[in-house]
């Protein structure tokens, strides 16, 4: 945004945060966070179900999902904002995908209930407000479709698989493999018709989804171990497991348009070599995903750890709590990772700080790094002609000036959506508030 | 060539009334609010009365703000204070921190911060949803009489002042980040010209300045220069600070178009892009001050010190 | 001590004029014991149910009773008649009830009615409206809002406002609507409930049942099903409906019969881990919806207030406006 153009170039263009700025210290025990699309907001899904809206601007909670009803009851796994930043998709422990619309708030659009508890939940772009759920002890994801008026699941299961692994024993000359169960699942960024899944037992599987086909075209086995969080570059082109065997693998993903020829190639594997710690959360930087960050598991640590992805050389150690921390979220537009505390609930965030230019305050000054010898220039003293003076400023009204069109990208190569969604203001919780003071004085 | 043509008028002029300072088309573009000493009167662009609220301000308001989802009306006042009304249930928060009269208002577009600045020299955020002060910006050596947020991008917040300077704010740590200022042959002799409006351009990369001596002139102001310069006629008097706005027609090919009121009762209009003044709208408001002009779309509203306030809409012939 | 005069012989005397009883109205001294009589000590027989506690003039001057038996300083404090409070019905001397003002209902009552009846005319409508004000804390609120008594025209006001009727209905939808689902839900998820108790105590407790699955006692324990902590064995009983597909003998039948992971859509496994808590979760999504409904109500009652206050004052203003209007000259 603008007030980046009139800031100090190499404060700006950091890509990542540096300190930890801010802690929300929230009334509820926060269990996963997410920011809006263009970092005005973030959502924290709570243990008891809650998911409360904080307003970066103010560092307030502006609204809680459901307070008219309908919100959840267990603790929330995951939640997802739509690119548009209007509809939030969360999944929780008490069974239910919900989906939100935060024009109306107070109570979920669609719902739709599993019959255990969820895992995670991803709106899958290649359809209006469809999104693919991965659920407790279930073989396949499902894709669930909102844009009806009651939703429906479906397995996602490939034309060539098994339904059922009892069918698959009893018929013992088809060739199956029991790949465990789903756990979880990622779309494709550039191609809304691949789904990546991840298993129990160490599996991706990569399926292309059409309108009334469903094809796995390629597995791969990554360990032996279960999967714990799949994530997936803005690019596409580079993927991140983290899995139960206390290890990130780090993999260049390439694929031809036909899907003919899919390899991964593994670059890094990121462990705690010493202390042998399992990753809570792991999260790419935008774009080409230059960054990885993860947390820790295990009270001995209170970190979030930084690779370069390029070199798999750690980078950037993120202090400044003293609690483990378990979800991770970042903001490319401000430039800011949250995180959520597992004792407190509290969420941190770390953002790059922007010492002020003092400078600013005069128009003629500019800030040098240290004295420079003054030595007067060839024309520094020369009359300019008030007549050539003029005619400088008058050449400057002449060229055409655009007060209409808008910048598409900021300086850190963010889109810049003038559309996205404004959660509206709740002037009844306003009223509500100020009735209930007035009846405690 | 499209001109403005008047749709009506929804404020006679009275006798011996409080001097009027402000009056601002909704955003949704359907009302049209304006200060009667302490209450707000609405009027539909109808042109009908809709409602007259009272506020609980004890001096008269020199400035409201209407809040982007067009429900709630932030007024300030010359009682130190900042009221938010909701149109529908009355008041909602009462803000109170300045420590002299309240010059200006401005929401930002998501209406969660509300702006305001003030005879006190300095400018303050407050959040309206709780009505508390986030932070306050003191940068200035006089009054702060403007300020400004661009419509897409609440990154960035200008303010104009009595002491000649033009500053760009950062919204969320309060820095200033640039300083414009006239050159030095811009100084009059009895000193620096006060700035007595600033306005964004839609897309938010220039900035649209008022001065107290009628001159307009258009920012660029990530570069600091002057890019064009509008001159209706010279205020000798300096004692109205005139409003003046952008307008937008929707057809996006067109360039905007500035509307400037002046001390005489007139109505200037220019070309943003030639500088020709394409329409100079005389013998309404009764050469009393426009003091203040608010366009949104096609239609603009204006209202001169005595109280007359006008309806208009930008439309070919 | 003056003498007292010579009394009758065999009979007992008493009061200041010292006779005997004759029947007349007499009150007791709680310091000497004596009795007196009304029209001796000028006291109004009318008073007799006020009486509180009473001392004969002797007493009060200290030369019979407490004072003249002496003591400590309290003790020899002079005592004085005590009264009991009358009610405020003028010609009413009954002393007033426990934590009133009034000897009874019907006084309070008429004692207001009186009052109003006195008041002037404009005055009385104000004053009958808050009488009638039926929320007592309200009442006790008056006065410090915006004038609650309609102005003239506020009903079609009112009636005619957009937000207040969309609040309204509101508020009725909820009475109406949504509170019975909720009450039917809950009534639906306790019966169901009672059925999977049921199932589970024919195929547990009737002996025969739980021999077969004996040895997986210990690891069902540790279960937490429904709020009974520690039973020692039962199914997961979860079923997607809630409804109860048969009868629980037939069930328990049924399942002994064939046992297996599900029976007639019931989960009928020991060790459930993928629907663990499903009634607590019921529960709890019930118990939410309970507190939100509530406070929905709550606060669409504050809305509704709100915006009528809103509507009146605005309408106070117009009057008042159009007042001013009248009485000043057109130019």
């Amino acid at each position: 945004m603008a007030n980046l153009l009139l800031q100090d170039p190499f404060s700006v263009l950091k890509e990542y945060p540096e300190r930890l700025t801010q802690t929300f210290d929230t009334p509820l025990h926060t269990c996963c966070v997410q920011f809006s699309p263009g970092g005005d907001y973030l959502a924290m899904g709570c243990s008891n179900g809650a998911v409360i809206i904080y307003d970066m601007d103010t560092g307030k909670p502006i609204t809680m999902l459901g307070n008219k009803g309908g919100g959840h009851v267990r603790s929330i796994q995951s939640i997802q904002w739509s690119q548009n930043g209007r509809y939030i998709l969360t999944g929780a422990r008490d069974w239910f995908v919900k989906m939100w619309d935060l024009q109306k708030a107070w109570e979920p659009a669609k719902e739709f209930k599993f019959h255990s508890p969820i895992w995670t939940c991803n709106w899958s772009p290649g359809k209006e407000l469809g999104c693919v759920v991965t659920v407790y002890e279930e073989d396949h994801a499902f894709a669930v479709d909102f844009s009806l008026e009651n939703p429906t699941a479906t397995k996602i299961c490939g034309s060539t698989e098994r339904m059922n692994k009892s069918e698959a024993e009893s018929e013992e000359n088809v060739k199956t493999l029991d790949y465990g169960y789903t756990l979880v699942a990622c779309v494709h960024p550039k191609r809304p018709d691949i789904l990546i899944t991840g298993t129990s037992k160490g599996w991706i599987k990569l399926y292309r989804l059409s309108d009334d086909l469903v094809e796995l075209v390629h597995t791969y086995r990554f360990a032996h171990s279960n999967a714990k969080h799949m994530i997936i570059s803005q690019s596409g082109d580079r993927l991140a497991i983290n899995s139960a065997d206390r290890t990130i693998r780090q993999y260049l993903l390439t694929m031809n348009d036909d899907l003919t020829e899919i390899s991964f190639i593994l670059e890094y594997r990121y462990q705690d070599v010493i202390n042998r710690l399992q990753w809570n959360c792991i999260h790419f930087s935008n774009n080409s995903a230059e960054y990885l960050v993860a947390s820790t598991h295990g009270s001995s640590a209170h970190d979030l750890y930084l690779w370069e992805t390029s070199t798999g050389t750690l980078v950037r150690v993120l202090e400044g709590t003293d609690e483990e921390l378990l979800d991770i979220d970042w903001d490319f537009h401000s430039m800011c990772i949250a995180s959520n505390g597992l004792e407190t609930g509290n969420v941190y965030i770390w953002s790059i700080t922007i010492p002020p230019k003092w400078s600013a305050l005069a128009p003629d000054f500019e800030e040098v790094e240290e004295n420079i010898e003054y030595r007067e220039k060839e024309d520094e003293f020369d009359q300019i002609g008030q007549l050539a003076h003029q005619q400088e400023l008058d050449q400057a009204e002449e060229v055409k000036i655009d007060l209409r069109s808008m910048e598409k990208f900021d300086v850190r190569g963010n889109e810049i959506d003038v559309n996205r969604f404004i959660i509206p203001i709740e002037f009844e919780s306003i009223l509500m508030l100020k009735s209930w003071h007035n009846e405690n004085e | 060539m499209a001109q403005f043509q008047l749709l009506g008028c929804l404020k006679q002029a009275r006798e011996s009334t409080v001097p009027h300072t402000t009056a601002k088309l909704s955003p949704d573009g359907q009302h049209v609010a304006l200060c009667e000493e302490t209450d707000i009167e609405i009027y539909n662009v109808k042109g009908q009365t809709e409602v007259s609220l009272s506020t609980l301000h004890s001096r008269p308001l020199s400035d409201l703000c209407w809040s982007p989802d067009s429900q709630c009306i932030a007024t300030a006042s010359d009682d130190f204070t900042v009221i938010i009304t909701h149109v529908k249930y009355g008041e909602l928060h009462r803000l109170v921190g300045h420590t002299a009269p309240v010059t200006a208002l401005k929401y930002t577009s998501k209406g969660n911060l509300l702006c305001s600045c003030s005879m006190d020299e300095s400018i303050k955020i407050w959040d309206t949803l709780t009505g508390t002060l986030l932070r306050t910006l003191s940068a200035h050596s006089e009054p702060v009489v403007s300020i400004d947020i661009p419509l897409f991008d609440s990154s960035i917040l200008s303010s104009g002042s009595y002491d000649g300077l033009i500053r760009i704010f950062d919204t969320a740590t309060g820095h200033c980040l640039k300083t414009l200022t006239y050159d030095k042959d811009w100084q009059s002799e009895n000193g620096v010209v006060p700035i007595s409006q600033v306005k964004f351009s839609q897309n938010g990369k220039f900035l649209l300045v008022k001065s107290l001596d009628g001159i307009l002139k258009i920012w660029d102001f990530v570069r600091g220069k002057v890019v064009r310069t509008f001159v209706s006629e010279q205020s000798k008097s300096l004692r109205y600070s005139c409003g003046m706005d952008f307008l937008y027609s929707a057809d996006e090919t067109l360039d905007p178009i500035v509307v400037s009121g002046t001390e005489n009762g007139e109505i200037v209009c220019w070309d943003s892009q030639t500088k020709r003044t394409v329409q100079r709208i005389q013998g309404k408001h009764a050469d009393s001050p426009v003091m203040d002009i608010s366009c949104n779309g096609s239609l603009m509203c204006s209202i001169s010190l005595n109280g007359e306030c006008n309806l208009w809409k930008w439309s070919a012939n | 001590m003056a003498t007292p005069p010579l009394p009758a012989p065999g009979e007992e005397v008493f009061c200041i004029c010292r006779k005997p009883d004759s029947g007349e109205l007499m009150v007791g001294c709680d310091g000497c014991d004596d009795w007196f009589h009304f029209a001796c000590l000028a006291i109004p027989e009318k008073y007799h149910e006020l009486v509180f506690s009473f001392y004969c003039p002797r007493c009060q001057a200290g030369e019979t009773g407490p004072a003249a038996e002496g003591g400590d300083e309290r003790a020899r404090a002079l005592p004085r008649t005590m009264w009991r409070r009358k009610c405020r019905v003028g010609d009413c001397f009954k002393p007033v009830a426990a934590t009133s003002q009034y000897c009874g209902e019907d006084h309070a009552r008429a004692y207001w009615r009186a009052l109003v009846e006195r008041t002037d005319e404009p005055a009385r409508d104000h004053l009958r409206h808050m009488l009638q004000e039926p929320d007592v804390a309200h009442f006790q609120r008056l006065g410090q809002g915006p004038p609650r008594s309609p102005p003239p025209g506020s009903e079609a006001v009112l009636a005619g406002d957009g937000l207040l009727q969309e609040l309204a209905a509101q508020l009725h939808g909820l009475r109406t609507r949504d509170r019975p689902l909720l009450d039917a839900h809950s009534t639906r998820l306790a019966a169901y409930g009672e059925w999977v108790r049921a199932a589970n105590q024919h195929l547990f407790s009737g002996g025969d049942g739980g021999d077969d699955r004996g040895d997986k006692t210990a690891s069902a324990r540790a279960r937490p099903k429904r709020k009974r902590p520690a039973k020692p064995q039962a199914l997961c009983g979860y079923r997607a409906d809630l409804e109860p597909p048969c009868a629980p003998e037939r069930f328990a039948v049924e399942f002994q019969a064939a046992p297996a992971d599900e029976v007639r859509g019931v989960c009928a496994r020991l060790r459930c881990a993928r629907h663990l808590d499903w009634a607590g979760i019921q529960h709890s999504a019930l118990q939410f919806q309970r507190e939100t409904l509530d406070s929905s109500e709550h606060r669409l009652a504050l809305l509704l207030e709100l915006r009528r206050d809103q509507l009146r004052l605005q309408l106070y203003k117009k009057l008042g406006q159009d007042a001013r209007a009248d009485t000043q000259p057109v130019h």
